[in-house]
This record gives structure tokens, sequence and C-alpha cells, in this order.
């Protein structure tokens, strides 16, 4: 973990301390909104799956013993309550990805545009390695063990991954 | 091919990690979020955050009336009408309210502003409800507005430890509770005043910091200008996740905490001169440890490899050896917290990092590490102590944040956000090998005959993974 006092606001958000806790939210909430965003089509599931995240971590921040895990801690519940958005809303809709893209990415600002056009030539399982990887920055032993694979088969994915996007966005250097 | 490659990289990592535009509707549901939590809290704190936005104005209260001071007797339970009653325990230094709220009443939205604000604090952020001079940052008034809406979700949750004294008093003709807290000076611990209105459906909490008088925060709580609205919340936006759901979730965590507490053998636990391989290929390698008296007496020491120097300063006797602190000591097990003193030594480590594998995409290797409290437990595994260390609040003592240490020899990251952020992390190219010191300030009671007992480093490029820990002694651990 960087010395960002990042485990220092967990102690205080730990204790109890609201404002600590928002403070680790906002800087952990483009992150979140990127994670959310790779799962959920609609952007009111996004919404919903960052406040009861949100709501989650702040309840039960007694359960993370220790401070420097505090990102796993997070992603992890986040991944789990995008998992249950689509659960609960009967709406598995991975396997109709162009259609997931048409609507994400229609009045999407450029930025989101970008980012949605980017991942979208992707599985699941790689956007999501993706995203921990270059976005939140875990290793490869970390994203290991929240998608529950060997370490081998993140490196591979992240490989795969890399080189779909190459394929998509530079046909001619792959 | 290779400039190329490098470009995709670039836009790769560009693409993902430029930051994108929250719409307003999912920052709304975010904001929402906050104040829930806030007013579920029992601590107080700074914030960055903006509250909901709000609907139309049903009604403004012009603010004004005197407050008529009454001592509290007995708190016990106090029935209200309206939108909400309340049952108030007060037992020894804790404090607890717990509401029960009227389902059939639409719940509210409320800003409080204040009329009266002491001499040069102003509001840091518009809508934030957090109030300080420029002189004294971080340090002052808040205002939270709780209405029925959060106040729901703050059942039972919004208790006070270390509670000293409660006052009952009329503010704005609400009923108010005046809160101070046991040797606030010595703990930093500020005040709470507390309005209650049930028949608005609302609780306002006015915080004082520690360095703000009483008197003060009353004054302020006395001229609140208090608006309440119509909210665009229901009760149903407060739906919480099923059973089902509640188990599956409860039943992860034990499983995760079940492997993180399951802790590793002693054969786990690289001896100094072993290295650990680094997920990514690396390897680490403590070569040298070493316990001092005196911070001047260690070699190499420079003030150039101090991550913050003025941290440091005011804890070195002019000798070079470190001051003593006082700190609060949490059983693990009880949760008791005794008081004591500290001599505070400096522990010398030797590390090597070899980068085996191209850098990372951000193109530094952390080469820092945290000093773990371990113990032996009784199937003659090794983890992480339970027992808490803390310095008393009022000592100002950071040198040995989360176990951190505060010089590295070989500092790269010199200025502005790279030194605060990376000031450990250095580039390495693939097959390259670095050779430097970190230095700690350990507590005294972790020293035996001049060795490390108990305790282990955790190296950050490890990645300190939960459940797998990777740990390197620093000296006989038997």
């Amino acid at each position: 973990m960087k010395r960002d006092g990042t485990e220092l606001l967990v102690r205080r958000a730990r204790e109890g301390d609201a404002d600590a806790f928002v403070e680790l939210m906002e800087r952990n909430k483009q992150s979140m909104y990127k994670v959310a965003k790779a799962y959920l089509k609609r952007e009111e599931d996004v919404a919903d799956a960052i406040s009861e995240t949100i709501l989650d971590c702040f309840e039960h921040m007694e359960k993370l013993k220790e401070e420097q895990y505090f990102g796993t801690w997070l992603v992890r519940i986040l991944i789990n309550n995008c998992k249950n958005m689509l659960r609960r809303n009967g709406r598995m809709e991975y396997t109709d990805r162009a259609e997931m893209f048409e609507q994400n990415i229609s009045g999407e600002e450029e930025k989101t545009r970008e980012f949605l056009a980017y991942l979208e030539p992707l599985e699941e399982e790689d956007r999501m390695l993706m995203i921990l990887f270059y976005v939140w920055g875990f290793r490869v032993r970390e994203i290991a063990e929240f998608l529950k694979v060997n370490e081998a088969t993140v490196k591979s994915r992240l490989q795969r991954g890399r080189r779909k996007i190459k394929q998509a966005f530079f046909p001619m250097v792959v | 091919m290779k400039k190329m490659n490098q470009k995709i990289q670039d836009r790769e990592e560009n693409i993902l990690q430029q930051d994108l535009s929250i719409p307003d509707a999912t920052e709304d549901k975010i904001q929402a979020a906050y104040d829930i939590v806030r007013a579920r809290s029992r601590q107080k704190g700074e914030s960055k955050v903006r509250p909901m936005k709000k609907r139309p104005l049903r009604r403004v209260w012009a603010a004004g009336f005197a407050a008529a001071l009454i001592a509290v007797s007995g708190l016990g339970v106090m029935a209200a009408t309206g939108y909400f009653s309340k049952t108030v325990n007060q037992e020894g230094g804790e404090l607890s309210y717990a509401f029960e709220v009227n389902y059939d009443l639409k719940p509210v939205e409320v800003q409080a502003v204040p009329g009266y604000l002491p001499e040069g604090m102003k509001e840091f952020e518009e809508g934030s409800g957090k109030y300080w001079t420029e002189e004294d940052y971080g340090h002052g008034i808040t205002i939270m507005p709780i209405t029925v809406f959060n106040v729901d979700w703050a059942k039972g949750l919004l208790d006070f430890s270390h509670v000293d004294q409660v006052e009952k008093t009329t503010i704005h003709g609400m009923e108010a509770h005046v809160i101070t807290y046991q040797e606030e000076e010595k703990y930093e611990r500020g005040k709470d005043i507390l309005l209650f209105n049930p028949e608005e459906g609302y609780v306002l909490r006015v915080y004082g910091d520690f360095v703000v008088p009483m008197k003060e925060v009353k004054q302020v709580a006395e001229n609140l200008e208090i608006t309440v609205s119509e909210s665009s919340l229901e009760y149903a936006d407060l739906k919480g996740m099923d059973d089902a759901e509640k188990a599956a979730r409860e039943e992860a965590d034990e499983e995760f905490w079940r492997l993180a507490d399951k802790g590793v053998t002693i054969d786990q636990i690289a001896k100094v001169g072993e290295s650990i391989k680094v997920p990514d290929g690396n390897e680490v390698t403590v070569n040298k440890v070493q316990v001092y008296d005196s911070l001047y007496d260690i070699p190499g020491y420079t003030e150039d490899g101090v991550y913050d120097l003025e941290e440091l300063k005011p804890w070195l006797n002019a000798d070079g050896t470190h001051k003593p602190y006082q700190r609060i000591c949490t059983d693990g097990a009880t949760g008791e917290e005794k008081e004591e003193k500290t001599e505070v030594k400096f522990l010398m480590v030797e590390a090597t990092m070899k980068q085996n594998v191209e850098p990372a995409p951000d193109g530094d290797t952390a080469l820092d590490a945290w000093l773990v409290r371990v113990e032996k437990r009784a199937d003659g595994t090794w983890n992480r102590i339970k027992d808490d260390y803390l310095p008393v609040p009022s000592e100002h003592y950071s040198l040995q944040v989360d176990g951190g240490c505060f010089f590295i020899s070989v500092p790269e990251n010199l200025e502005g956000t790279k030194r605060a952020h990376s000031f450990f992390w250095r580039h390495l190219e693939q097959g390259e090998s670095i050779t430097y010191t970190l230095i700690f300030a350990v507590d005294a009671d972790l020293v035996e005959d001049g060795q490390i007992k108990d305790a282990v480093l955790s190296f950050n490029a490890t990645g300190n993974s939960p459940i797998e820990p990777e740990f390197s002694a620093l000296g006989e651990l038997e």
C-alpha cells in the first residue's frame, strides 16, 4: 500500500469516524465507478451498487481486521454487490454484450464512451481483471484471490485481454 | 515495434486510468449514502462531500431561541409523537440513542446553516457543513442534519463513548442534549449538541472540535437557520438485502477471515538472509538487522532519507536517542485499555530487492516494509497479534503509524505528490538489484537483549496477501 494515509483513514473509519470513511470512499470513488460500470448496464444499477457498497462497508468496518487490506476488502464487496444486482434483476445479460455496449455508450460523456469502447472487446472476467490490474493497481496474486483462479491464469488472461484490445484498436500491430 | 507496443500500453493505461465523469444522479445516490453513513456515525472528523440536492422548501425557520439549561437526572425512555420516538440509554461513559420511526409519514430533508460562527471560521467547501479557520484547518464545527430517513438507519447506532456529562436543554424550542466527554484535552475529544425534532422528523448534531470552546458551540446551535423541505427519497429506497444474500455474504466474510486467521508456520517465515519471491517474480531479502539506541549511530543515516523530517525532529534528543511517548495498549481479547509510557529504539534493516521481471506498469517497485507484531499460537502457527498499540492522541506521535519505516537510504521520488505517495518506491530495470537501508522506530518492549522479538517484516512489494502473508523474520522466532 502506498504511503498516502489510507491506513490511518481506515483506522479512523473503523473506529466510527464517518468523515474519514467518506474520505476513503471519495478516494476510491472513481475506481469503484469503473468496476461497476464494467459490470452493469444501467446507470441506476451502477449508482445502486456503489451506494450499497458504501453502506455495507461502513456497517462492516469492524470486520476489517487489517487496515492494509482495505482496498481488497472494498473491491470484494463491490464485486459481490454488482453480481447480486445482476442476479436480483435477473439480467445476466453479458451474453448479449453488443446490446450492452450500444446501450451503455449512447448518451455517455466522451471519456466514459472511450472507457467502455476500450473494454468492449473483452469477456466479463477479462474486463474485470484489466480494471483490477490497471485501475486499482492490484497485484497478480491479489487478483487471483479475488477471482478464485491461480496466478498463471491471471497472467495469461491479462495477456489475452491486452491482445484482444490490440486486435480491436491496433490490428496491424498484433 | 517496441515503440508502438509502448504507445499502445500507454494508451491502455490512459484510457483506464483517466477520471470518468460521474452523472449527477449517480453522484446524488453516493452523497445520499454518505448522509446515511454520517447519521450512523458516532465519531467525528472532517468531510469533503456535498449533501443531497434539496427540493423546494416547505418551511423555513428563523433562529434565535434562548437555551434554558436543565441538568439531566435520568434520561431513560422518552416517548414522542410525530415522525419518531427515541430511547436514550446511558450507562457509565456509554450513551446511545435508538429510534422508532413512524413510516406513515413522508420523510423530510433538512438543511441547517449557522447564523453565527466563531471569528474567522468559514465553511471549507460549500454545502459541506464543516467550518473552521484557515489557521486551524480541520479543527472547527460540524453541523450534521439527520432526517428521519437516515435516523431509521441510525437506529441503535447513534451512540457515544467516553461520555462525561449529558445536559438536557431547549434550543429552538427543541429538546437538546449537550454532551461533554471525559478527559477531553488529553484525548482531544470534542463536544456534541443534539437537537431532536420528532414533530418535523429530524435530528441535528452540532459537533465542536476539542479546540472550540463549548460556549461557541452552543452559540452556533442556538443560531442555526433551519430549512425543512420535502424529500425526494422514499422508505423503499432503504430496502436491504434479503436474508439469503445476507447469509451468503456473512459466510463469505467468515471464510475470508478464517483463511486470514490461519496464520503461517515457522517454515513459511523467511529467515534473515533468505529471499522472498515477490508475486511479480522479483525477490527481496533481509540481509541484516540491528537495533540502535541513537539514530545518529546508524551507518548511512542522513536527513535526506527521512520521509517527514518535521515528524521526526520533535521526538529526537540531542544525542539522537528517541524520547519516550505515552501509548494506549488495547487487549485484543477483552478490549481493556491501559496506558503506559514507553521507550523507543531504532531498528535498522538492510535489504536487497532484485528486479527479475520487466518493471510493473506504473514503473516503480515498492522497497519499504511494515513491522508486524506476531504471536505464536497454541497450534504452533504464527499470526498477527490481536492487541493494538496506539499513541495517546495528544502526544501527536506518528512516527510508527501502522508499523511503517520513516527512512530509506535510496529515495528517488523527492518532490510533491510523488514524495507523498511514493517516497519508498523506486524504478528498477529488469535484472537490477539494489541494497538499501530502512529505519523504523520501535517500542522498547519489542527488543530483548538487543534483538527484535515477536515481530516480523511484511514487505510492501509482496502485496500483503491476508490469506498467505509473507513475513521476513528479524531474528529468532522460537
